[in-house]
Parts: C-alpha cells; structure tokens; sequence
C-alpha cells in the first residue's frame, strides 16, 4: 500500500504537473469522444434514413453498428493508453524545466549557485531560458 | 433593441416556414392515375427487383406490383405528427399470394399435427381441429418455427416512425396474409421495433378492391405501448424473397395524414 502511494506520488512531480497532465489528457480524450460518437451515429443515422426500409436496417445495419462497437470497445483502452502517454510526456517536458528553472532561479537568489541555468535538449523554453541567461549575466556584470 | 425584435422576428417567421413545411402537403393522397406517379417515390431494392407498374388507365390509377423471388420496395418520406393527423387509408387487392406451404415455417407447423391426430387420419376420422393460435408467434431476433422464411407477404403498407438514435426506429406493417387472423398483432422476426398487424386474411374476390383506415396512433399504441413518435415515411412493399416464389397484388388510392 505504501509503495502504491509512492508511486502515485512519483507519477506526478507537483500539483502543477498533474493539472497540466489532466488538461492535456481531457483536451485530447474529450474532442475525440465526441467526433467518434458524432461519426458513429451520423455514418448510421443517416444510413439508416437513406435504407428507408426496417427491416434492411436490422439485417444489414444494425450488425454492422454492433461489429463497429465492439472493435471500438476492445480498441478504446489502447487509445486511451497512447493518449495517456503522449499528455504525460508532453506534460513531463513542459513542467519539468519549468521546475528546474524555478529551481535554479532560487538557488540564484539564495546566492547557492552561480553561472546558467541549463536544461535537457529534448525540453521546452530554451529561448525563456537563454534570455535568463542573458538576463543573469547583465545582473553579473555590474557586481564584477 | 431593435435587434433584439429583428431576431425575434426571424424566429417567429423560421417557426411559422417549419410548421407549414411540416404539414402543408396534408393529407397526401396517392391515386396513381398518371403515368410519373412513381416519381416521388424512392425504390429500394434488397433482392432482385419487384415490378412495380403504374396504370392510370386502369379502376382510375393503380399500381402493380409483381415480385418474383424479389424484395424491394417503394418508400415515400412524409412527416406528420401521428397524433395530430392519425388516419391513413388505402385500397388494395391481392391477385397471388406467395407459396408459403413449401417454406420451412409451414414444414415446422406441419410438424405440430400431433400424434393422435394423425392416428385420427389414419382410422377413417377427422382431426381436431388445428387452431392457428396454438403456433407461437415470431420472436425478434430469433427465427423458431420458421418466421423469417415465410416473412413475405402479397401486400403490405409500412408506416415508419423515425429516430434520432437509429436503432430505435419503430416500425408498423399493415400486412395482408394468407393465412394468419386478421387481428393478429406480432412481432417480425427481424427486428423487435416493427409490429406487423394482419388487417386482411386469406382470399378476396380478385375484381373487388378492398378498402381498409387504420388510425396509426391507436395502433401504434396497442403495438408498442407509449405515446407514438411522429412519422417519418410510409411504404409499401409485395415481396417473395424468402419463399421464392411468386407474387402479385394491386394499390391505389393510398391517403395519409387526416384526421377522422
């Protein structure tokens, strides 16, 4: 149970982490909801008007719809396994240096460390960071 | 402000457009009495093709339909709310019923002639008599006792009832059948949405038309319970594609959407 909650813990590294995570992953798994059921029963629905006849729609469409739905069913966990993965990876590269930068920034101020604050390459805000960079060495200078 | 009037406006004149589109063709009447009556109908063909032939000339329009191991049909899309309007009305004689007595749902009621009643035969007497009640009706979904090979009927009228989610269309077929009784309410073995009701049974005098009214919210009710939809469509359709066999039966003065 402990290591349970240990983990738990380490999937998220902050607050900040998991509500970016919860933001990326409902922005992707709502909109496609959506435009699956909309597709499901727009593609049906309106074939099922142009057949016309109830008893086309049972024999040939509604299987057909059942087939589609149980392939969506058994196919819906892997998608939402890889949407699960790319909003954690994203989320993992924007608040990751995000927290390094804070990090860093404060070990600035604390006079704890000194020189520029680097992140991964593979990270986001490089441009943020080199213009702190920038921004510590024109600080630096007039000490010097 | 005054925008605020213009859109109310535009709403109210969007409603009064619906509302006469909805129901300015009432009640709509089908004669077939000229050679292009088939034009405002769909034909949808599901296996080989039913002739269909309009004969103007003819008891003042009729149509024809003769099907030969074939099943399509003629659907006509007209919207109505099925209380306000509930009457529909149609003349139609049957010429040939399909060959029911060499499908597998009469084989499977033959089966049913009990042992003693056989015996009965066999000594010189008579049989009790076999009531038609006594074979269960279809089951949706599920073919027992045969159903679906003899789900062709000489003549039949749909009344369809869309929906928005399309496996709730509800269906109600007017059927004229060989030989189950007239009254009879039951469920095609298709699908559990449609009711067929038998409102004429066996054989007619061929040179006469037989004129039936139905009034499709009360029979929407006896069927499916509940307070029927509007309607979407009604169709009509002569079919032998079970059976494989032949039939032939006649339509003419189809009217829907009247009140009593």
């Amino acid at each position: 149970m402990i290591k349970f909650k240990n983990r738990r813990k380490k999937f998220f590294a902050n607050p900040l982490h998991r509500q970016t995570f919860m933001l990326v992953f409902m922005a992707a798994l709502v909109p496609a909801t959506i435009v699956t059921i909309c597709l499901y029963y727009l593609f049906y629905g309106i074939t099922s008007a142009e057949v016309g006849f109830p008893e086309a729609i049972a024999y040939s469409i509604i299987p057909a719809a059942r087939r589609v739905t149980a392939i969506l069913i058994l196919t819906a966990p892997l998608a939402l396994l890889i949407i699960l993965i790319f909003a954690y990876k994203i989320t993992h590269r924007i608040v990751g240096p995000f927290d390094r930068i804070v990090y860093e920034l404060d070990a600035h101020i604390k006079d704890r460390r000194s020189g520029h604050i680097k992140i991964r390459k593979s990270d986001k805000f490089h441009e943020l960071v080199e213009k702190i960079n920038r921004l510590l060495d024109k600080i630096k200078l007039p000490v010097d | 402000m005054k925008s605020k009037k213009l859109f109310l406006l535009v709403i109210f004149l969007v409603a009064v457009i619906g509302f006469i589109a909805y129901a300015y063709n009432l009640p709509k009447l089908f004669k077939f009495d000229r050679k292009d009556a088939l034009s405002e109908w769909q034909e949808k063909i599901f296996r080989n093709r039913v002739l269909y032939i309009v004969e103007p000339q003819t008891d003042g329009g009729q149509l024809v339909a003769k099907s030969k191991n074939a099943c399509s049909g003629l659907l006509y899309k007209i919207r109505f709310d099925s209380k306000k309007y509930p009457m529909i009305s149609w003349k139609w004689k049957v010429i040939k019923f399909p060959e029911k007595s060499s499908s597998a749902g009469a084989a499977s009621i033959a089966k049913k002639i009990s042992f003693w009643d056989k015996l009965l035969v066999v000594f010189g007497l008579q049989p009790s008599p076999k009531k038609p009640e006594s074979v269960p009706l279809p089951e949706a979904g599920k073919n027992k006792n045969g159903w679906l090979e003899k789900d062709d009927y000489a003549a039949r009228i749909y009344v369809i009832f869309p929906s928005w989610i399309f496996t709730n269309i509800k269906t109600i077929e007017y059927v004229w059948s060989e030989d189950l009784p007239k009254g009879t309410i039951m469920t095609s073995p298709y699908f559990a949405n449609i009711k067929l009701v038998v409102v004429e049974s066996g054989k007619k005098n061929n040179s006469e038309w037989v004129y039936e009214e139905r009034n499709i919210y009360e029979d929407y009710k006896r069927a499916f319970g509940g307070t029927p939809p509007g309607v979407g469509a009604i169709a009509l359709m002569t079919d032998t594609d079970n059976t494989l066999s032949t039939a032939e039966a006649l339509y003419t003065d189809i009217k829907v959407g009247y009140e009593k």
